[in-house]
């Protein structure tokens, strides 16, 4: 660099989240080491710490207790959404009786596979990141700090078929991992 | 707790989880931030109670986003405006004080923030202008980095950069 960064250039480099070009040229300027050495007063006396304020007992558990509570209706709102259309009026109209047994051994005799449209075959290869053999929540992780390492992405993480890897994919493997996991004992 | 695998988990693939109504993933969003929350209200707020009652309502707002909550950022990015919001509305529902904007001669936007800043560096912060001290703040005392203001602040990247700059001009000047 023929020239001085400028101080918020500085600050990033005070972070740690400056170029390498910028790291060289400070640490031989004298100048612009002082001017850091300034930011860095200023973030310490910004950043006074406060005193650690414990949140008490009960209050953690009712919190905790609505995170609960939360999960639940999520778990069970997504639940609903997996259900065919045509499967819903099974739980209003139960007397229809013939039509009831038909979807019955319909639903019964039908693979586990197909109920779950985010893992079909090919595309259960492709969500198992880490050649386990299974699709799990690793899975999911490793997709997301790939994503945000922004390391070159395989086509096959395109789980969706949208074109793109990104966030929809680890929602999808997240979805087949939850569910997977829900249905073993 | 810690004996959960949710609590290794990247931000990403935890909201993931939550939007798919993982009860773990809920209790381990909560663990990693709660103390951030209840440290950022009472620095608004200056009580303890009234922090609490905040931090309780910040995460039931929170945990009402799921399914559907999108990741934009991170999520002390979506929490900043949500506990400052709840801060302010506390303490107009309170009829505590805000703190004049001198220089501007109108009710401030900003509720108090404590604790001050030692000496010199009082003096500076409080001149600057507000988009900047709430910046700066951000930056120095939160520990943001530049994308979490900005989705903090709702307003483009470029404009965080260009008030971080313009404050830290006026730091640099005067220390």
């Amino acid at each position: 660099m023929s020239y001085h960064p400028t101080e918020l250039d500085l600050e990033l480099l005070r972070a740690g989240e400056a170029s390498a070009a910028i790291a060289q040229h400070v640490a031989g300027c004298a100048e612009c080491q002082g001017q850091l050495a300034r930011i860095g007063q200023c973030a310490t006396a910004l950043a006074a710490p406060i005193a650690a304020i414990e949140v008490p007992a009960g209050r953690e558990q009712a919190i905790l207790s609505l995170a609960q509570q939360r999960a639940a209706v999520v778990a069970a709102q997504i639940e609903r959404r997996r259900r065919p259309r045509w499967l819903r009026p099974l739980y209003i109209a139960a007397p229809l009786a013939a039509a009831a047994s038909i979807m019955v051994f319909v639903t019964t005799v039908r693979s586990p596979q197909l109920s779950q449209p985010a893992a079909s075959a090919p595309a259960a290869a492709a969500a198992d990141l880490n050649s386990d053999g299974k699709i799990d929540i690793v899975d999911a992780l490793l997709l997301a700090r790939d994503l945000k390492r922004q390391s070159a992405q395989q086509p096959q993480w395109d789980l969706n078929g949208d074109g793109r890897v990104d966030q929809a994919d680890i929602d999808r493997i997240a979805q087949a991992a939850v569910s997977l996991s829900r249905r073993q004992p | 707790m810690t004996g959960s695998p949710a609590h290794s988990f990247d931000e990403r693939a935890l909201v993931a989880l939550a939007n798919q109504g993982d009860a773990a993933a809920f209790e381990e969003i909560y663990r990693r931030h709660r103390d951030w929350v209840v440290g950022l209200a009472w620095r608004f707020v200056g009580n303890r109670d009234d922090a609490l009652d905040v931090l309780q309502e910040t995460f039931v707002d929170l945990f009402d986003r799921f399914p559907g909550f999108v990741l934009t950022s991170s999520l002390r990015g979506y929490l900043y405006p949500v506990v400052k919001h709840r801060c302010i509305s506390l303490l107009r529902k309170r009829r505590r004080v805000v703190p004049i904007d001198a220089a501007r001669g109108s009710e401030a936007r900003e509720p108090a923030w404590q604790p001050d800043p030692p000496g010199e560096f009082a003096k500076i912060i409080e001149v600057l202008p507000a988009e900047q001290r709430e910046v700066v703040r951000l930056r120095f005392a939160l520990d943001l980095k530049l994308d979490e203001i900005a989705q903090a602040l709702a307003v483009p990247l470029g404009t965080v950069k260009s008030r971080l700059h313009n404050a830290l001009k006026a730091l640099l000047k005067t220390t």
